[in-house]
C-alpha cells in the first residue's frame, strides 16, 4: 500500500511543466561548474566544488527550494484540492499514506539534488585526486533531504499555509535570524547537513569549515527527522473527514 | 404590463439594469484596488495577513530599529544608516522580504483567478484581456511600494524629527527626496516585472512562488562565479545576473553616490557606469510588462 501512494504521489508531482522547473533548479548548479572549468578563477577546484557548488548553491539553495516544493506538493495541494478526502476514505492506515508521500517527496528531491550535486562535482573536480568531499555531500545531501521532506510534509500537514512557513523557515529563520544570532545554527537542518558532510568529506578547514560539532548534528538531525515524521503521522491520524470538500 | 404579459406564460418581472454603466475604466481600477488588498491579504482571513505583513514589517525593520535607537540615544541616524544602502547588500534582510513577497503575491494575485476559473468571468466583461494583466501588474508594483518607499520615508521623515531643526533638515537633505522616490518606484517596477511573469506561468501557488524565488536565489550565485571566474567582457557583464547588484548600480546612481566597497566587490571588478543597471533594470521592467500582456492576450480559458 506504501508503494502504491507512492506511486501516486510521484505521478502527481512529475506533471510535464513542473517536471521542466525541477530539472531547471537542478541544472544551475551544472551550469556553475562548466562556467568555473572554462574559466580561470583564483580559488582552487576543491575550494569552489565545496563552498560554492555543493555548500551555496546545493546545500543552502537547490535542497531546500526542491524539498519544500515536492513535499508542499505532495500533500499540500491533496488537502487544497480536497482529493485527500478519496485517500483518506480508503482502509489504509494513516502512517502509511505520510510514508508513501514522504517516501515519494524525499525520492524526488534526491534524484533532483543528488543528479546535481554529483555532475557538478565530477565537472568541477575533473583532473584532482582528492574526490572524498563529493562523498561527504552526497552522503549528507541524502539525510538532510530526508529531514527537510519530513519537516515540509508535517507542516503541510498543520497548516494551509505551508509553503510560506516553509519559505518563512528556510530564509527569514535559516538565513536572517542565523546571521543576527549565530546561536541559532544549532537548530538549522541546513548547519546539521553541512557539518556532516565536512565529517565524511574531511576537507582541511580552508578548504571548508562547518559550525557545528559531528556527534551533535548526527544526533540533531535525527532526532528532527524522527520527531517531524511522527508528527506528521500523528497529525495525519486525526485528520478529521468534513462532509463539504 | 398587462398586453406583454399575454404573450408571456410566466412574467417573472424581470428588469433591465437602467443604472448607469462604469465602463472599461472603472472595471479596471476596481480590480486593481482589489489587486492592492489582496496583496496584504485585507478582506481575507488573519492567516492571509502573516505573511505578507510580517514581511513589510521586516522590510521596514532597519528604518524602525534606528529610529528608536535614535530617540532614545544620542546618535546621528544619517551617518549610520544611508537611504541608498537600505536595500544593498550591507543590509541584506530587507532584500530577502522583499524577495519572499514577491514570490508570495505574485502567485496570490494570478494563480487565484486561473485556479478558481475566474478569467473567463473578467474577460466576458467590459475588462479587456490587457486591462486585466495591466490591473494586476500596477497593483503587484504598488504593493511592493509599501516594501521600499515606505521605510526609506519613515527614516527620513524620523530622521527629520530626531535632529532639532526640523526646517533645517529638510533644507539640507531635500535633494534626497527625487532620489528615494526614484529609486523606490523603479525598484518596485523592476521586480513587480519579474514577478508577475514568472507567476503567470503556473496555476498551483507551490510551482509559482518556488519559480519567482529562484531566480533570485541561483542568479546571484551563478553571476559571482561568472565575475570570479572570466575576466573578459562576458564575466563583468555576469553582475547584470544578480537582480540584487542591478537595483544596487541605480540606487547609486539616483543618488549619485559612490558604493562603499572593496575593490574585490563584484559590482566594482564590472566597473559598469551606474547609468547602465538603469537602463538594464528599464530595459527587463519593459520585456517583462510586454511579455506578461502577450501572455495574457494568447491565453486560452
Amino acid at each position: 500500500m506504501i508503494v502504491l501512494v507512492l506511486n501516486l504521489t510521484l505521478r502527481q508531482l512529475l506533471g510535464q511543466k513542473r517536471t521542466l522547473l525541477l530539472i531547471g533548479l537542478g541544472l544551475v548548479p551544472i551550469l556553475a561548474a562548466v562556467i568555473f572549468r572554462f574559466g580561470d578563477s583564483n580559488i582552487s577546484a576543491l575550494e569552489f566544488t565545496a563552498e560554492f557548488l555543493l555548500n551555496a548553491l546545493i546545500v543552502n539553495a537547490l535542497l531546500p527550494l526542491t524539498a519544500l516544493l515536492l513535499a508542499t506538493a505532495a500533500i499540500g495541494s491533496e488537502v487544497e484540492d480536497g482529493t485527500i478526502v478519496y485517500l483518506l476514505s480508503k482502509p489504509v492506515e494513516r502512517w502509511r499514506i505520510v510514508a508513501g508521500k514522504l517516501t515519494a517527496a524525499w525520492g524526488a528531491t534526491l534524484v533532483i539534488v543528488l543528479a546535481s550535486a554529483a555532475v557538478g562535482g565530477v565537472v568541477a573536480l575533473a583532473g584532482e585526486n582528492d574526490w572524498r568531499i563529493l562523498g561527504g555531500f552526497v552522503i549528507a545531501l541524502a539525510v538532510g533531504s530526508l529531514a527537510y521532506s519530513s519537516l515540509f510534509v508535517l507542516l503541510s500537514l498543520l497548516t494551509s499555509r505551508a509553503l510560506f512557513a516553509g519559505l518563512a523557515y528556510v530564509f527569514v529563520w535559516e538565513f536572517v535570524i542565523t546571521n543576527f544570532a549565530p546561536g541559532v545554527q544549532r537548530f538549522s537542518i541546513r548547519e546539521f547537513t553541512a557539518s556532516i558532510a565536512e565529517a565524511i568529506g574531511n576537507p582541511s578547514d580552508l578548504v571548508f569549515d562547518a559550525d557545528l560539532g559531528t556527534t551533535y548534528s548526527v544526533i540533531a538531525i535525527v532526532v528532527v527527522t524522527v520527531a517531524t515524521a511522527g508528527l506528521a503521522v500523528w497529525r495525519l491520524s486525526r485528520f478529521q473527514l468534513q462532509e463539504t470538500v | 404590463m398587462t398586453e406583454r404579459a399575454a404573450g408571456n406564460i410566466y412574467d417573472l418581472g424581470y428588469r433591465r439594469y437602467e443604472g448607469r454603466r462604469l465602463g472599461r475604466w472603472d472595471a479596471a481600477l476596481s480590480l486593481y484596488v482589489h489587486g492592492l488588498r489582496a496583496a496584504f491579504g485585507l478582506g481575507r482571513r488573519t492567516r492571509s495577513k502573516i505573511f505578507p505583513i510580517g514581511l513589510a514589517l521586516l522590510a521596514g525593520l532597519p528604518a524602525l530599529a534606528y529610529l528608536m535607537g535614535a530617540a532614545f540615544f544620542e546618535i546621528n541616524v544619517s551617518d549610520v544608516i544611508k537611504a541608498e544602502d537600505y536595500f544593498s547588500t550591507n543590509i541584506f534582510f530587507p532584500q530577502v522580504a522583499l524577495m519572499l513577497f514577491v514570490a508570495a503575491v505574485g502567485p496570490e494575485l494570478l494563480g487565484r483567478d486561473q485556479r478558481h476559473s475566474i478569467l473567463s468571468l473578467y474577460f466576458s466583461r467590459s475588462l479587456s484581456r490587457l486591462d486585466y494583466a495591466a490591473s494586476r501588474y500596477a497593483a503587484m508594483a504598488t504593493a511592493i511600494l509599501a516594501l521600499t518607499l515606505i521605510p526609506q520615508a519613515t527614516l527620513f521623515l524620523g530622521n527629520a524629527l530626531v535632529v532639532d531643526n526640523f526646517g533645517g533638515y529638510f533644507r539640507d537633505e531635500w535633494k534626497q527626496i527625487g532620489p528615494i522616490i526614484g529609486s523606490s518606484l523603479l525598484i518596485s517596477v523592476f521586480f513587480a516585472a519579474i514577478g508577475m511573469v514568472i507567476s503567470a506561468q503556473s496555476a498551483r501557488r507551490t510551482f509559482a512562488t518556488i519559480g519567482v524565488i529562484a531566480p533570485f536565489i541561483f542568479l546571484p550565485v551563478l553571476s559571482g562565479v561568472l565575475i570570479s571566474s572570466l575576466d573578459n567582457l562576458a564575466g563583468r557583464l555576469g553582475v547584470f545576473l544578480n537582480p540584487f547588484f542591478v537595483i544596487d548600480g541605480f540606487t547609486y546612481w539616483f543618488f549619485n553616490a559612490t558604493p562603499d566597497l572593496s575593490e574585490e566587490h563584484p559590482m566594482m571588478r564590472a566597473a559598469f557606469s551606474g547609468g547602465w543597471y538603469f537602463l538594464f533594470a528599464i530595459v527587463i521592467t519593459l520585456v517583462g510588462i510586454v511579455l506578461l500582456l502577450r501572455h495574457y492576450r494568447r491565453k486560452s480559458l
